[in-house]
């Protein structure tokens, strides 16, 4: 394809769409509004740095060791499975034993991890391996309960955050529904809630191919008409469903970039 | 001009475009792709199955109608922002089963990408 050619695919005749001028205007907004956005939600450097190994444990389905570096030193090896913390293993120390009772491992594993968050000046997380030994004792944690633990969230690391995204974006909505968890939350016009609710139940969004949730955080927004745009987030198996006037959804799409793309 | 050839200048005119693939939503089918690099199947099928999970008629036409205005019809394009890329599918708005998908590396370039992957599946949908 020529030059010329390449100028008339750029071409944009008849004028941008409205999700392109949405998205226009989004990038406008830059990436300043963005890191507002994540500042607003980070908390204390320990508590997000904690944030960030839950995020990995819950992201990890199959059995793998986790390893956690301050840069490139190493400082720990986390046993994780179906998205539970088995063990974890100091470098250098013997690996922790939690206790049988799931409240008190999930306490002490979280004195562990509170260390390790406080050591590290630069925390990285990577997979060191299939866990060809998941733990001894056959206690293990759920990110749910760590969170709790650490008294971070209610609900776990991922909710966390989908929930700093509706709390921050729920000003702008027309109506939002939070779904797919057992307490559903809604807001905005309540007719308008059920039918986003209708809408989730559905599987709008969702690949019905698809037989675990997403591990990636999206974010989809969709023209409609009436100048008013749908937003479809979601992470893990928690979602938000809203509408949003069309002119608030670069604000929107800066609040989840703040929250989520700080992690590439 | 073939359609690998359009799609082959649609990723070269996007900056950041690493890939564009054209689709049917209703087969829910890659049917040609242009990538810099070989793309495993699954990673094209994931794109072509995302795109009709939002702009295909899935849902009931009530809620449909509700959600999208009284015609009930569906958006003809998707921005989907992911941690590590940003993903732009355009539906054709005549036949409905025509899409194409641009993986990008920034939203900068959703704007052009938009428009440009507007007019490219038209000419492909009108084979020119």
């Amino acid at each position: 394809m020529g030059q010329a050619e390449m100028a008339d695919v750029l071409e944009t005749s008849g004028g941008l769409s409205r999700l392109g001028d949405l998205v226009h205007r989004f990038v406008l907004a830059g990436s300043e509004a963005a890191h507002d956005g994540a500042g607003s939600c980070g908390g204390d450097p320990v508590s997000a740095a904690l944030r960030v190994i839950l995020r990995e444990i819950d992201e990890t389905v199959l059995p793998r060791y986790l390893t956690v570096y301050d840069s490139d030193r190493p400082l720990a090896r986390l046993v994780v499975s179906n998205r539970r913390l088995f063990a974890l293993e100091c470098e250098g120390n013997a690996a922790i034993e939690a206790p049988s009772d799931p409240s008190a491992a999930a306490r002490v594993f979280v004195q562990g991890l509170r260390n390790l968050a406080a050591t590290a000046s630069a925390l990285r997380i990577r997979t060191s391996g299939r866990a060809s030994e998941i733990g001894h004792s056959g206690v293990s944690c759920s990110v749910g309960h760590l969170a709790a633990a650490a008294g971070l969230s209610e609900n776990g690391g991922d909710a966390d955050r989908l929930d700093a995204f509706v709390d921050q974006v729920k000003p702008f909505c027309h109506g939002w529904a939070r779904c797919g968890t057992q307490d559903n939350r809604t807001g905005g016009d309540a007719e308008l809630a059920d039918y986003l609710i209708g809408l989730s139940e559905t599987g709008y969004g969702l690949a019905k191919s698809a037989r675990v949730a997403p591990a990636r955080p999206e974010c989809a927004i969709l023209p409609l008409p009436e100048d008013v745009s749908l937003v479809v987030a979601a992470e893990g198996r928690r979602r938000l469903i809203a509408v949003i006037p069309t002119e608030t959804g670069p604000d929107v799409l800066s609040v989840w970039a703040g929250i989520y793309r700080s992690d590439s | 001009m073939s359609i690998s050839a359009h799609l082959d200048g649609l990723r070269s005119a996007v900056p950041g475009c690493s890939l564009v693939a054209f689709g049917d939503l209703d087969a829910r089918l890659v049917l040609r792709a242009s990538s810099a690099r070989p793309r495993p199947q699954e990673q094209l099928d994931e794109l072509c199955t995302q795109a009709a999970s939002l702009l295909s008629n899935t849902a009931g036409e009530t809620v449909m109608q509700r959600v999208f205005g009284e015609t009930g019809e569906i958006p003809t394009e998707a921005v989907v922002l992911t941690p590590d890329d940003v993903r732009i599918y355009v539906r054709s708005a005549g036949e409905q089963a025509d899409v194409l998908c641009c993986l990008c590396d920034s939203a900068m370039d959703a704007e052009g990408a938009i428009a440009a992957a507007r007019r490219v599946l038209k000419k492909i949908s009108d084979g020119q």
